[in-house]
């Protein structure tokens, strides 16, 4: 348990670029650890990506839950809370003060790119584990990605109605 | 605004906001700024910066400094209470039942299609932010670069957020060098 604590203390302290980039890191620290299998956290994302609330706090508590039930969600959604909340807490002033300096700038857009390219490393892996390494893998995958695609042009504000008919084409097509 | 009413509000926020943190800046601009007019625009717009720039997710940040805005440091506490327990509560739920939701066989078959949904979102989401930085196409490459490097190699992420900050600083400094040769 002292073990998850550093582990989403860790991840509350890089999680910088939003909650999304919590997903690779997470999965970097969790997954490879074999605290958790892959097909359980692709379900989590799904499901995070499918309830209300921020996605980083989704995911955390779900871990924390599959771990150690309740306290354990409490300990892994508070340790990933916590280091962001104290360094806003302490340095909104100096944050203020700084935000338009050139350096502030730059770092912020070298790490818009690191958020993008972490995530295209969870898709990676997702593509690698999902495609690559299941007997499943067929034709029929590349149908659901396809109408997946389609639906996605009107439902991309709408993570959690892809998610549903994602799950509704696995079962209808396998 | 009394501490529990701030807590409501933003136990609201993360009942009722799907799509994460980005989805819920409008949504408190709009009860903020238009309904209660607590907070004006342009201090409404430094904020919502400021979350994005400081380490941690969006919703939280904007929690942080809104409760700390309207109730100081204890309203950023209760605020960033309030918008992280429906999630807690919600998952909790959630994540008690899925052990034995997988046991049925159908959902086999389904979670082969979430997978392909969630590699798509996240792919969409991996867009838009390629999308944003579309006018600098070296740091395309880099973003690119990082996903091979961390897939391949599984280098620590500490390191790439490290990099990160090394060559913004590197670029910055290289710019105000050019700004004084032009001068």
């Amino acid at each position: 348990m002292i073990e998850l604590l550093f582990i989403f203390l860790y991840v509350g302290l890089l999680t910088i670029g939003g909650g999304i980039v919590a997903i690779p890191i997470i999965q970097q620290q969790v997954v490879s650890r074999g605290l958790i299998s892959l097909t359980d956290f692709i379900v989590m994302i799904g499901v995070a990506e499918s309830t209300p609330g921020p996605i980083g706090i989704n995911v955390s508590t779900f871990v924390g839950y599959d771990q150690y039930g309740v306290i354990g969600a409490l300990i892994t959604t508070t340790a990933f809370i916590t280091p962001s909340f104290l360094i806003l807490l302490l340095s909104i002033n100096w944050i203020k003060k700084y935000r338009k300096h050139p350096y502030v700038n730059q770092w912020f857009k070298y790490l818009k790119a690191v958020v993008a390219g972490l995530i295209l490393y969870a898709t990676f892996t997702l593509i690698d584990i999902g495609f690559f390494q299941t007997s499943s893998f067929d034709f029929r995958s590349f149908m659901i990605l396809g109408i997946l695609i389609l639906a996605s042009i009107k439902l991309y504000k709408k993570p959690w109605a892809i998610v549903l008919i994602g799950g509704i084409l696995g079962i209808l097509i396998y | 605004m009394t501490f529990i009413q701030l807590f409501l509000q933003f136990f609201k926020f993360g009942m009722f906001t799907f799509g994460g943190g980005y989805a819920m800046i409008p949504m408190m601009s709009r009860v903020f700024v238009d309904e209660k007019k607590l907070i004006d625009e342009d201090t409404m717009t430094d904020y919502i910066a400021i979350s994005q720039i400081a380490p941690g997710m969006i919703a939280i940040n904007m929690a942080n400094v809104i409760g700390r805005h309207l109730k100081g440091k204890r309203g950023s506490f209760i605020a960033v209470s309030g918008v992280a327990l429906p999630s807690l509560i919600i998952i909790s739920i959630i994540a008690a039942f899925i052990p034995n939701i997988m046991t049925i066989p159908l959902v086999n078959d389904a979670i082969q299609g979430i997978v392909i949904a969630v590699i798509l979102l996240l792919s969409l989401t991996v867009f838009k932010l390629l999308k944003y930085l579309s006018q600098f196409w070296y740091l395309i490459m880099y973003a690119i670069s990082i996903s091979i490097t961390v897939f391949f190699y599984s280098i620590p992420i500490v390191l790439v957020i490290l990099s990160a900050i090394i060559l913004g600083s590197l670029h910055a400094w290289i710019l105000s060098k050019k700004d004084i040769q032009h001068d």
